[in-house]
């Protein structure tokens, strides 16, 4: 693992993005400048006025009159550019952006007090809370590796491999933390790597095949990217999107999320596997058996499954069965708080070991958005830009149904790759939900909703777009040179077009297919509208 | 995956026979015959062990040890000594080398020291992983950090 790093590197620490304070202070102005500098736009201020928000507000003794009511909302927009410039420069922790948006709460006195710390405490944070707990004793007890060896062990020649972890990457990244996977994943990918270029080479010299490394790298990392789709335990960004579905009285639940989203990750693993097959068809190594006796090591010196493996194993099928069966009552967090509980009872976990390995800066973001969309949604803010950009989709033919998911999800896949998936959810789903519940059409505001979280797994072409790319990037080095098997802009080179096939994939299978075929509850489009307008009366 | 060794010493026969020994046992071996081509093999090939003769012309063997060390600090070092060069080795392991061996050495012996250090070097390695991706999972972007 001792790097070569390559002038490209250098000259990406020196440039501007890496000048933190910089951005800091850019953040903090565009924040002073739209929210203390611009005039607050008439329409705005019109807005609150007649969805009588102002009238809620000055009731809630946040605002004075409409006027500062209409400011009020002004600040909550000036929050937006701020966090999007702080988590694409990463000038502070996302953990912390998260922190800000409570912060900015109490400070300028947004939202009544007893109402800030809510988001903090609901469902979705329990639910997220146990989903991270699940990871860590999952990973400590390395039962993503058991399962990745089980997956992959049995696999011979070059296609069938290839294609089999691309799949099941794909579906795994579905439940288990693809960052963790990717991380245990990237050194397995780089021996298979060694082993199959070494039954090729003459005695002590090996004969490197650079378009191998990367047919098995980009694989990998793309598959598990993909998997993000296919449940609501995939990822944070996820459990952001069903707080703000909650948020207007139309929960989604855990089964339902996997009907939209489960089908279409064996799907999107095929296309990952074969644009990839496709694209390095010219690799001079093909057949990756003598690689693959690196797993089968692995396999052997894990041994027999022990007994924390087993324990975490039937943890996880308990959990999953309660998402999916265990309804509205438990909710997601009562079933998720379980991930906390038995660990420690059944001494697989110590305690503090869970509490030491919980990811506090991606759960703090996570509640931090919820607080961001709670802002949008009860200062008229989020009805203001949804108006803005309905008007503007409108023009152009894309202002409801299939138009607006494609639309939708189109941005949304654009900004992930310059931001943290997370971040782009917390950003676009307080817009998209009110946007699909004003378009009217039957399934809003769960199909925009959908299509906003399905894209920001399609972080392919920037390699700073999600942890999977940079940790598939940092860990594939050639074991014998050190040097690196991909380059940065190698992401832009094969994963712009991956990202346009998996975008075509939702909108065909997903948005035409599946949203047709599963169907949406009836009523859900009026509660949730019933919501909004009771929101702003 | 192979252990990839590094085997030096002045002794050519010495090496060759060694490193036929070893590569029968699964070791991808390499050879250099003074410190200087092994600091120039270290500069283009990583390896896991190294193994290194302390009594050799030209750069000596703790002189070699340190620019290796200084090259490639994570690559485990066996020294390699005679009665009279032990308090050699025994500096060489003050300055970072992993252990050393007697000549002739017995191969049962040299195979458990040299899995001892690929194991060393393994956890090493595991540990900076870890960490890296500790850092990775929560800025991206910290890749491009030296």
């Amino acid at each position: 693992m001792e790097h070569h790093h390559t002038e490209a590197d250098k000259s990406k620490k020196s440039g501007l993005l890496s000048n933190k304070m910089l951005w800091l202070i850019v953040g903090a102005a565009c924040f002073v400048i739209i929210g203390f500098i611009i005039p607050t736009p008439q329409s705005l201020i019109e807005l609150v006025e007649k969805q009588k928000i102002a009238e809620k507000l000055i009731e809630w003794h946040v605002a004075h009159d409409v006027a500062h009511a209409a400011w009020k909302a002004k600040l909550v927009l000036a929050m937006i550019p701020m966090a999007v410039i702080y988590f694409a420069t990463e000038a502070l922790p996302i953990g912390l952006v998260g922190i800000l948006m409570p912060m900015f709460a109490y400070f300028f006195k947004l939202l009544p007090m007893k109402m800030i710390g809510q988001t903090f405490a609901g469902d979705a944070p329990l639910f997220l809370l146990g989903v991270l707990a699940m990871g860590v004793t999952v990973i400590g007890v390395g039962l993503h590796k058991r399962l990745a060896t089980w997956i992959l062990g049995w696999t011979k020649g070059f296609v069938v491999p290839i294609v089999v972890l691309c799949v099941s990457m794909s579906v795994l990244g579905s439940f288990i933390s693809a960052h963790a996977m990717a991380a245990f994943m990237a050194p397995v990918m780089a021996a298979v790597y060694m082993g199959a270029v070494s039954a090729n080479s003459n005695q002590g010299v090996i004969e490197h095949d650079p378009q191998l490394a990367k047919l098995l790298l980009f694989a990998l990392c793309f598959a598990l990217n993909v998997g993000g789709v296919g449940s609501p335990a995939a990822g944070g960004r996820n459990v952001i999107m069903m707080g703000f579905w909650s948020d207007y009285n139309v929960p989604m639940s855990f089964g339902r999320w996997m009907m939209y989203g489960l089908p279409l990750t064996p799907v999107l693993g095929l296309a990952v596997a074969g644009y990839m097959l496709f694209v390095f068809r010219k690799v001079k190594t093909k057949d990756l058996t003598p690689g693959l006796l690196a797993i089968k090591e692995e396999t052997k010196k894990m041994g027999p499954m022990s007994y924390a493996e087993k324990v975490a194993f039937g943890m996880m099928l308990l959990i999953l069965f309660l998402w999916i069966v265990g309804g509205h009552d438990l909710g997601l967090g009562g079933p998720a708080l379980l991930a906390l509980v038995i660990p420690v009872v059944f001494k697989i976990a110590d305690w503090r070991k869970i509490l030491g390995g919980i990811s506090w800066d991606a759960w703090f973001m996570y509640c931090g958005a919820l607080t961001l969309g709670a802002l949008l949604k009860e200062t008229g803010a989020a009805l203001w830009l949804a108006q803005l950009f309905l008007n503007g989709l409108n023009a152009i033919g894309c202002g409801k149904g299939l138009g607006l998911w494609i639309g939708m999800s189109s941005f949304s896949g654009l900004m992930t790759n310059f931001m943290s998936d997370a971040g782009t959810t917390a950003l676009l789903g307080p817009i998209a939900v009110p946007m699909g519940i004003m378009s009217g059409v039957q399934g809003e505001p769960w199909a925009i909703g959908l299509a906003t979280a399905f894209a920001t797994s399609f972080a392919h072409f920037l390699i700073v777009g999600t942890p999977n790319n940079a940790i598939v990037y940092g860990l594939g080095v050639y074991p014998d040179t050190g040097q690196r098997m991909i380059s940065p802009i190698d992401f832009v080179k094969y994963g712009f077009i991956l990202w346009v096939i998996c975008l075509v994939i939702i909108w065909v299978l997903g948005f035409m297919v599946l949203y047709n075929v599963v169907g949406f509850p009836e009523g859900i489009t009026e509660t949730a509208k019933a919501v909004l307008m009771t929101n702003a009366h | 995956m192979k252990i990839r060794i590094l085997l030096v010493d002045d002794e050519k026969e010495f090496v060759e026979t060694l490193a036929e020994r070893l590569r029968t046992r699964g070791f991808h071996v390499t050879e250099a015959y003074s410190g200087d081509e092994a600091l120039e093999t270290l500069k283009e090939y990583n390896f896991d062990v190294t193994i290194l003769d302390v009594q050799m012309p030209g750069m000596d063997g703790i002189e070699a040890l340190r620019a290796i060390k200084k090259l490639k600090p994570l690559t485990e070092v066996l020294m390699l000594t005679g009665h009279g060069t032990i308090e050699t080795a025994i500096e060489g392991m003050k300055i970072g080398a992993f252990d050393f061996l007697l000549k002739p050495c017995k191969m049962d012996l040299l195979l458990e020291k040299i899995n001892g250090a690929y194991e060393r070097k393994s956890d090493h390695e595991e540990r900076i992983r870890k960490a890296m991706v500790d850092k990775l999972s929560t800025s991206p972007m910290s890749v491009f950090e030296k």
